[in-house]
């Protein structure tokens, strides 16, 4: 029956939302609570004086200038590392959509029943999505209690931008781990492939970081953590095209997934 | 009618030196409102079998139709009309039972609470103990009653009874003849001979994935041999004899008692024994493990 396998799958994740959401949500908070006592200024000048491989591992590396609003301090304290601590969750759900079942043997039940199987990765695949909007809702209510501890003055619809512009990254990451589940088929092969390919994406983007114009900037394409620029978007807006670029794929890659796992042999 | 017919159903696994022929251009019948059971050792087929009827993998040829809808492109379909339950249940361990029994109860759609509540007494399953809690017994009657509850015109069980006691090994024979009586079918896959003989009508024997015979099992227990025990008062050149005689085999003596194998008529044994004084003749009907040994044993003749 249509809609049992997505608010099944909600039930049994919004736990788990609720602690990754909480913890974020927290560090969220804490950040934002921390700005007053910052100086933005010194601050500014001290990261000048930082070696630019030093600012491009910190994820940072737009308009110094930006730092010295609130919005740049939560955004180098909290955002710049934003999508590398979140892409773990996305990284655990997506072996969720087939993987762990199929290793466990549920899938022979499940797909025994008058199901078809795209039903059960769509079904999934979305549940687990929503689940990443709610993770980033209660990050964004962290972020905002934060604001309202120690009132400082915010902009809050900019900085719904910079949580939710992750979404569409993790998302794309939840599709890449369920295409290599439905293709390797084995939990443990496809969860080695996919943190190879996240921890990959992240050296690539923070050694182009590094280097800077020319080649590296095409070659930082290559990895999902350049379409999410929290410094960026503080400095100078959402850039849709990388945004709608990135959601594309993601649905690629779960039309992938879909179409990998009809076509295979399940529960060897 | 046939609710299940394959032909030429064929799985092979790898490739090349790697290659595993699971099952081989297989070819049968199960005809509707019977229990059909399907004897094999591990390793035989059977379940690559079942999983080629339910479309969790596909054939390398052949094909498969069940209830008269092909396996594969019908599979949905199919689904809501067949019961399965696998030889290794596995199930969200974190749910209680009654909760696996709530989620599949609506993934399928339609299933008679009521039906399912008395399937859940006659079992004596306990709902409210969690997956991961559950004996192998009870996690079997979970099974089950995922099989059964919402009545379907087919029944694919494997290895069904693993981890019953012998109590509700019964109640499940008795469950399986009313399913055939209501004209229901069942296709019982099991490597437990007397269970096969106490309620299969048919039984197919697959050995290293290729068909060895499919019989009656009330023919099957009839058309091999037969065990012959004679209290002898006095054994003499009998044995010798007996030995002999066309249709005796596996001649062994004990004292006094002889036992033999028979295959074929009683004739030239009693005429054998007219010169000997038999106190007591015994004769047994082999039992389904000893056919099944005896086609394994001969490369399919019994």
């Amino acid at each position: 029956m249509t809609g049992v396998i997505f608010l099944n799958t909600l039930r049994r994740t919004w736990l788990q939302m609720v602690y990754w959401g909480a913890g974020l949500g927290l560090m969220a908070l804490f950040t934002a609570a921390m700005v007053p006592f910052f100086d933005s200024m010194k601050m500014v000048e001290l990261i000048q004086g930082l070696p630019p491989i030093l600012l491009a591992a910190a994820g940072f590396d737009a308009d110094l200038q930006v730092l010295a609003t609130p919005e740049g301090i939560i955004t180098v304290g909290f955002f710049g590392k934003f999508a590398l601590i979140f892409a773990a969750y996305p990284v655990v759900m997506g072996m969720r959509i087939s993987a762990n079942d199929e290793d466990d043997g549920v899938m022979e039940v499940i797909l025994s029943l008058p199901l078809p199987r795209w039903q059960v990765i769509v079904e999934r695949f979305l549940a687990y999505s929503l689940s990443i909007v709610g993770v980033g809702l209660l990050v964004y209510v962290g972020l905002w209690l934060g604001v309202a501890l120690v009132d400082v003055q915010l902009d809050m619809g900019r900085m719904a931008t910079v949580v939710f512009n992750v979404v569409p990254v993790l998302i794309f990451v939840l599709a890449f781990t369920a295409l290599m589940a439905a293709l390797l088929r084995r939990r443990q092969r496809a969860l080695a492939v996919t943190t190879a390919f996240v921890i990959a994406s992240f050296m690539i983007d923070t050694v182009a970081g590094i280097v800077g114009e020319g080649l590296s900037q095409t070659l930082r394409a290559v990895s999902f953590f350049s379409y999410y620029d929290a410094a960026g978007i503080v400095g100078e807006g959402l850039d849709q095209g990388k945004t709608l670029f990135i959601s594309a794929l993601a649905v690629l890659l779960a039309l992938g997934s879909v179409w990998a796992f009809r076509r295979r042999d399940v529960g060897l | 009618m046939a609710v299940i017919e394959t032909r030429d159903l064929t799985k092979v696994y790898g490739s090349g030196r790697h290659e595993v022929r699971a099952l081989d251009q297989l070819n049968l019948q199960v005809q509707q409102g019977e229990i059909f059971g399907y004897l094999g050792p591990n390793g035989a087929g059977k379940t690559t079998t079942i999983r080629l009827l339910l479309d969790l993998i596909r054939p390398s040829a052949g094909s498969a139709t069940v209830l008269g809808m092909d396996a594969q492109a019908d599979s949905v379909a199919l689904h809501k009309r067949i019961g399965f339950l696998p030889g290794e249940l596995a199930l969200w361990k974190g749910q209680t039972g009654a909760q696996v029994l709530r989620l599949v109860a609506d993934l399928r759609g339609g299933v008679d609470a009521a039906y399912r509540r008395e399937l859940t007494e006659r079992l004596q399953l306990d709902l409210n103990i969690r997956v991961r809690n559950y004996s192998s017994g009870n996690r079997r009657k979970l099974g089950l009653v995922l099989a059964l509850m919402h009545k379907p015109d087919l029944l694919i069980l494997d290895e069904p009874t693993g981890g019953l006691d012998p109590l509700m090994q019964q109640i499940f024979h008795e469950i399986m003849f009313e399913t055939r009586d209501e004209g229901r079918s069942v296709f019982l896959s099991s490597h437990l001979l007397p269970e096969v003989q106490a309620i299969c009508d048919r039984v197919a024997i697959l050995r290293q994935g290729r068909l060895i015979t499919v019989e009656q099992v009330s023919r099957l227990t009839q058309v091999g041999f037969r065990w012959v025990r004679l209290q002898l008062r006095e054994v003499g050149s009998l044995p010798g004899r007996l030995e002999a005689l066309e249709g005796v085999s596996e001649v062994s003596v004990e004292d006094s008692s002889v036992r033999l194998r028979l295959s074929g008529d009683f004739d030239p044994l009693l005429r054998a024994l007219q010169d000997c004084y038999v106190e007591e003749l015994h004769v047994h009907e082999p039992t389904l493990e000893e056919i099944f040994l005896a086609y394994y044993g001969n490369g399919g003749a019994a």
